[in-house]
């Protein structure tokens, strides 16, 4: 994009223009410190973000471009909301161009006798309460092509000598606030609570400009915009008409680029030969320059086996049966539906994995198995009592589980997959026969259900035990502990408080404890090794945790309890005994 | 016979402080485990102390009472495969004991009074790493004190009298105390000692 970027302008008669270009920084959101990257950067070099959301508060040095690569979909966002995103303290010949700023205050501060400054094709959306653009009795800016969008004051110029032209002006408190109306021209009003200066040939309205999308800040202008064709002669290089939209996609530097297409939906469904279809649907781009009865624009949809792009196709039929082997179709706006038929699911059965080992260590098993050919996707299996307990779907043939309980035995399977799985994109173009399409809107649909191999060879695992400093022995409930698979267990709560309450106030109790800690250790051992009798041995000590929690937190009605146990029985047995009789 | 008793009798009867009453102190300070290499995992040879301790004055100059105390520290556990560490460990150790005190306190207007202690009775201790069984137990312990108290009293006789009235606090001391604590299970110490900065109520 970027390169077509640079040919169109050139294509324009503009090469005097780019003759002094430094050179390119490419900032993307992975870029660590974007204000070094600023400040190491030479004359003339440009500042290039591409398309992402960044939280930054940067100071702009002189003979710099900060440029984004799509206005929409690069956005700059303050790191501190109560400071500008891009402060300018005595720079010259700086532009700022194709960004979308919000949460900042204010957007741009231009000050201390900045001058040449150009603030162009950007999008101000910040809030109610802030300034968009400032700029001091000291400094000077051209500010043109851009689009404010509910912020507090749009623009605030302090003194005379900057320019406010091209712009559009909508739902702000206040859309400019200057000494005079010189400088100020062709700009576009809508909805603001108070205009403020308007300078010459102002174009006002209802409070909708017709913007295509808010929300989602495409600010691209409707069929039915006022602010088409509204800002004066010159050169719209979208267009390439020699009327001037007002906004940030008119003018000679706008963004070409459309807006991609929004909620992309894929459905399969299964037709009676026992193919399938998937029916595609998306939003339809709404902007003028696609969204036209006589001229419109159109979709291009793209699709693939594997992930793309590129996107290259395969075995999919249109309506008509005809096979659409590059797996490029296009279908003109207002359809924003299309169906690619004669799709089958996966045929062949994996393998079940074989080699599956496992690294222990602390709270986590590193899980590894062989790829096995043909297989799309594995599900690991593992889990203390059973093997399927939890399960975790991947595309590798590893997997770290963590958050495991040290010293606990879990056993784990993997099982082979194979699926179907279409890659489906689509772009929009606009009318202009420019080639300005927008990206790739992505989705994925499975077809059919999944091949799924036999489970693997089972293994144990044990997450390795860490051991403290000093090694302290464990005086708790070894069998409870091991049939409950962890200490901390809220079954086993009650007997240890039982134990602390109840059996170490007495020393027939504490010589019990010191019993069971002679011998538990033994039988929990045992029980480690045989997994298969935990839920046996839970169920047998189910009856004296209950009485443990009794004990501890109603004891009077456990003692009841326990005197109605032995009570009931014989006075059972007498009735019994006197009926007999 | 009776004269031989009859002079420590009186003299008894002539010292500030008579028979009876309770006591008790807060201390918070610093503990420093035995256990040799404590620092490899725990970041410090010292973790923070506090007890809180009770005695009834059962002779002018000997209390009974109970001291109960509690350590923490956090640090790293061991990966025994490998030796490295990782993971975290949270420490506690409890003294529970019973001791019998010794003050020489003299005179009525005495400012510093040296005491000495000597206890008996459990550590218990709950050990915890992150992500498995817990260890806890206790084990037999021995406690030994020693320090000075610095009667407040003396200080500031107008507070003295409010704390007298208000709370029926007779005496308040500021305690600086050395603790010796002993105490092994399977091996590993669980003992240290600890420099405590404390204060003691007299009611």
């Amino acid at each position: 994009m970027r390169a077509g970027w640079r040919a169109g302008v050139t294509g324009l008669g503009l090469a005097c223009c780019l003759s002094a270009q430094g050179a390119l920084i490419d900032i993307t959101t992975t870029t660590g410190n974007i204000q070094k990257k600023i400040d190491e950067a030479g004359a003339n070099d440009e500042i290039y973000f591409h398309a992402g959301t960044y939280n930054v508060n940067l100071t702009l040095k002189s003979n710099l471009t900060v440029s984004g690569e799509e206005a929409a979909r690069t956005i700059l966002q303050g790191s501190s909301a109560n400071a500008p995103v891009f402060t300018l303290n005595g720079a010259k010949v700086v532009t700022v161009q194709r960004l979308t700023l919000v949460g900042a205050a204010p957007g741009i501060a231009i000050q201390n006798a900045s001058s040449d400054i150009k603030i162009r094709n950007g999008i101000f959306a910040l809030n109610a309460n802030v300034n968009a653009v400032t700029v001091s009795a000291d400094s000077t800016a051209a500010i043109e092509n851009n689009t404010f969008f509910a912020n507090g004051t749009a623009l605030q110029l302090a003194a005379d000598g900057s320019t406010a032209k091209y712009n559009i002006f909508s739902e702000n408190s206040t859309a400019i606030s200057a000494v005079s109306d010189n400088g100020i021209d062709y700009n576009c009003f809508a909805g603001n609570t108070t205009d403020g200066r308007q300078g010459g040939h102002a174009t006002t309205g209802g409070k909708s400009l017709r913007f295509v999308d808010t929300t989602h800040r495409d600010f691209h202008l409707r069929t039915d915009s006022l602010c088409i064709d509204s800002a004066g002669s010159g050169t719209d290089i979208i267009d390439g008409s020699s009327l001037l939209d007002a906004g940030a996609y008119g003018g000679q530097y706008a963004d070409p680029l459309p807006y991609p297409v929004g909620d992309l939906k894929a459905t399969v469904t299964e037709d009676s030969n026992g193919t399938y279809q998937i029916a595609l649907s998306w939003n339809g781009n709404a902007s003028y320059l696609v969204d036209n009865a006589a001229n419109p624009g159109k979709y291009t949809l793209f699709y693939d086996s594997k992930a793309g792009p590129p996107y290259e196709g395969g075995d999919a039929l249109d309506a008509q049966g005809s096979l659409i082997a590059s797996g490029v179709k296009t279908v003109d706006h207002p359809l924003t539906e299309f169906t690619l038929f004669g799709l089958t699911g996966a045929a062949s059965v994996p393998a079940a994995p074989e080699g599956l080992t496992a690294a222990p260590s602390d709270r986590k098993l590193t899980v590894n198995w062989s790829s096995v050919p043909g297989a799309t996707g594995y599900i690991l299996y593992y889990g203390v009592d059973n093997v399927t307990e939890n399960e975790v779907d991947t595309r590798d043939t590893s997997v770290s589980l963590t958050g495991l309980v040290n010293g606990v035995s879990y056993h784990l399977a993997v099982q082979a997959q194979i699926d179907k799985k279409y890659y489906l994109a689509v772009k929009v173009g606009d009318n202009t026969g420019r080639d300005h399409e927008s990206d790739f809107t992505q989705t994925q649909a499975t077809v059919g259900d999944p091949q799924l191999s036999s489970l693997s060879e089972p293994i144990a695992a044990v997450p390795e035990k860490l051991q403290a400093y000093p090694d302290l022995p464990n005086e708790g409930c070894f069998i409870a502990t091991a049939a409950f698979g962890y200490y901390e267990a809220r079954e086993i709560r009650p007997l240890r408080q039982f134990r602390d309450r109840y059996l170490l106030a007495s020393s027939p109790g504490r010589a019990f404890v010191a019993w069971y800690y002679r011998h538990g250790p033994r039988a929990a051992q045992w029980l480690q090794q045989h997994p298969d009798y935990k839920p046996t041995v839970r169920i047998l000590l189910a009856p004296l945790i209950g009485f443990a929690w009794l004990m501890v937190n109603y004891p009077l009605s456990a003692l009841v309890f326990m005197l109605l146990s032995v009570l009931l029985p014989i006075a059972w047995r007498r009735w019994r005994a006197g009926e007999v009789t | 016979m009776k004269r031989w008793l009859l002079v420590p009798a009186l003299l008894l009867s002539q010292l500030p402080v008579q028979a009876g009453g309770w006591s008790g102190e807060v201390q918070y300070g610093r503990y420093y485990p035995e256990a040799e290499r404590w620092s490899d995992y725990y970041g410090s040879d010292r973790a923070p102390y506090l007890a809180l301790n009770f005695s009834y004055r059962l002779l002018p100059f000997v209390e009974l009472g109970v001291d109960a105390g509690r350590m923490h520290d956090h640090g790293r556990a061991v990966l025994p495969s490998s030796g490295s560490q990782t993971g975290s460990v949270d420490t506690n150790i409890y003294p529970l004991m019973a001791q019998a005190q010794v003050s020489a306190r003299f005179a009525p207007g005495q400012w510093l009074v040296p005491y000495a202690a000597v206890g008996a009775g459990r550590i218990y201790y709950r050990q915890v790493i992150a992500g498995q069984d817990a260890a806890e137990g206790n084990t037999a312990g021995r406690l030994t004190r020693a320090g000075l108290a610095l009667n407040m009293n003396i200080l500031d006789s107008k507070a003295a009298a409010h704390m007298r009235s208000g709370y029926d606090i007779s005496h308040t001391f500021l305690l600086l105390e050395r603790q010796r604590i002993s105490g092994k299970i399977n091996g590993a110490e669980l003992g240290g000692d600890a420099t405590v900065l404390g204060l003691r109520f007299e009611f």
